[in-house]
């Protein structure tokens, strides 16, 4: 008995602290997107390869925090190839600390949903998509600034209790 | 009056000038660029060349390096055939500088690259043409005394695995210009590394 108390005393709270990343594909990402309510749901795609993406990756980690009650869910969306999540993605997301939520991609044809999130994107990374109410609301290709990324995520909550105020 | 058209020439060319880079079918301009050699290269020097494949690549972009041997391969199959390889180095090298000349001679050398690896040292080229990532393919077809753009896009549809990847998209598209047909899908996308544009 004591035994089991104490490797439960034990493992619990690495698995609380342990990253795990989710792998789906990017149909499963859409269906998401479209179907969260009222959650502003900010998607950035990043890789471990990528130097801007880094960079820009602790403006998402705080906002994560700040706007965790007010509905707004960040998710990191790692496009590090296959072959590399167990290797590489994952000992990054542990090392760094990461408390985001994480996917990785499985699709390997990004012919087929780069369009998809956006037309305009290039597909080059970094890029964020914000959806809410099953709409996109923001997209950009490039990187973001902290100050940016805290703006527009204001904006469209302002925006979002306006509307919601004027129907009452 | 003389003003008002110069003002409105003006205001013209500088929308065209911020225009994003090539469509399909736009004429895509030469250039002179110095290859890692140390001679400049230039698209009117191939006089037997019915097109281009022009890839806008570099050294350190995970995806570059992992089509390098794609690359050398699509030279190896066309060159002969009238569509060589030019691969042409956009990022600034201050900003990466594994991207730097003196590392691309390095990486050319390593991996016995057979076609230009040219530095577009003012990014003009990168610019001009809409280079938007790396790898990034521009298919020309030579035309009375300029080249037009076939094809832009990704090599085909998987960077990670070559053997998976069932769609080749350039040589489908220099495999119809060879046929005198014309390219059927002449847009893809991919995931690619940023462009290091000077800042």
């Amino acid at each position: 008995m004591k035994s089991t108390l104490l490797i439960l005393l034990i493992y619990l709270p690495i698995s609380m602290f342990s990253q795990e990343i989710k792998s789906l594909e990017f149909k499963e990402l859409q269906k998401e997107s479209l179907n969260s309510g009222d959650s502003l749901m900010v998607y950035n795609f990043w890789a471990t390869w990528c130097k801007p993406c880094i960079e820009e990756l602790p403006y998402f980690e705080k906002a994560n925090t700040k706007f965790s009650d007010q509905h707004v869910k960040v998710i990191l969306v790692n496009l590090d190839f296959n072959s590399k999540v167990n290797d590489v993605t994952i000992p990054f997301i542990k090392q760094k600390n990461i408390m985001s939520k994480v996917y990785h991609l499985t699709d390997t044809d990004p012919n087929e949903w780069i369009n998809k999130i956006d037309p305009s994107w290039s597909g080059a990374i970094p890029a964020t998509v914000m959806y809410q109410n099953g709409e996109k609301v923001y997209f950009k290709e490039g990187q973001v600034t902290e100050q940016e990324l805290f703006q527009e995520i204001e904006i469209i909550l302002e925006q979002f209790a306006k509307n919601h105020e004027s129907k009452e | 009056m003389k003003k008002q058209t110069i003002l409105l020439s003006l205001i013209v060319l500088s929308t065209v000038s911020f225009a994003g880079g090539y469509k399909i079918n736009d004429e895509a301009k030469d250039f002179e660029l110095k290859n890692v050699d140390g001679r400049p290269v230039s698209m009117k020097d191939f006089k037997d060349a019915k097109g281009f494949i022009v890839i806008f690549t570099c050294n350190h972009c995970p995806f570059s390096v992992a089509y390098e041997d794609r690359i050398i391969a699509l030279d190896k199959k066309y060159a002969a055939i009238g569509y060589p390889v030019i691969a042409i180095n956009p990022n600034d090298s201050e900003r990466q500088p594994l991207d730097s000349y003196e590392n691309m001679i390095v990486r050319s050398r390593e991996k016995g690259f057979t076609f230009p690896y040219l530095y577009d040292s003012t990014q003009e080229i990168a610019s001009a043409y809409g280079a938007a990532r790396t790898p990034h393919v521009f298919v020309l077809k030579n035309e009375k005394n300029t080249r037009l753009v076939k094809y832009i896009g990704a090599i085909d549809n998987n960077s990670d695995d070559a053997s998976q990847a069932s769609s080749h998209f350039v040589e489908e598209a220099v495999d119809a210009l060879l046929a005198g047909k014309e390219v059927k899908q002449t847009e893809t996308k991919a995931i690619g590394c940023t462009i290091k544009w000077k800042q």
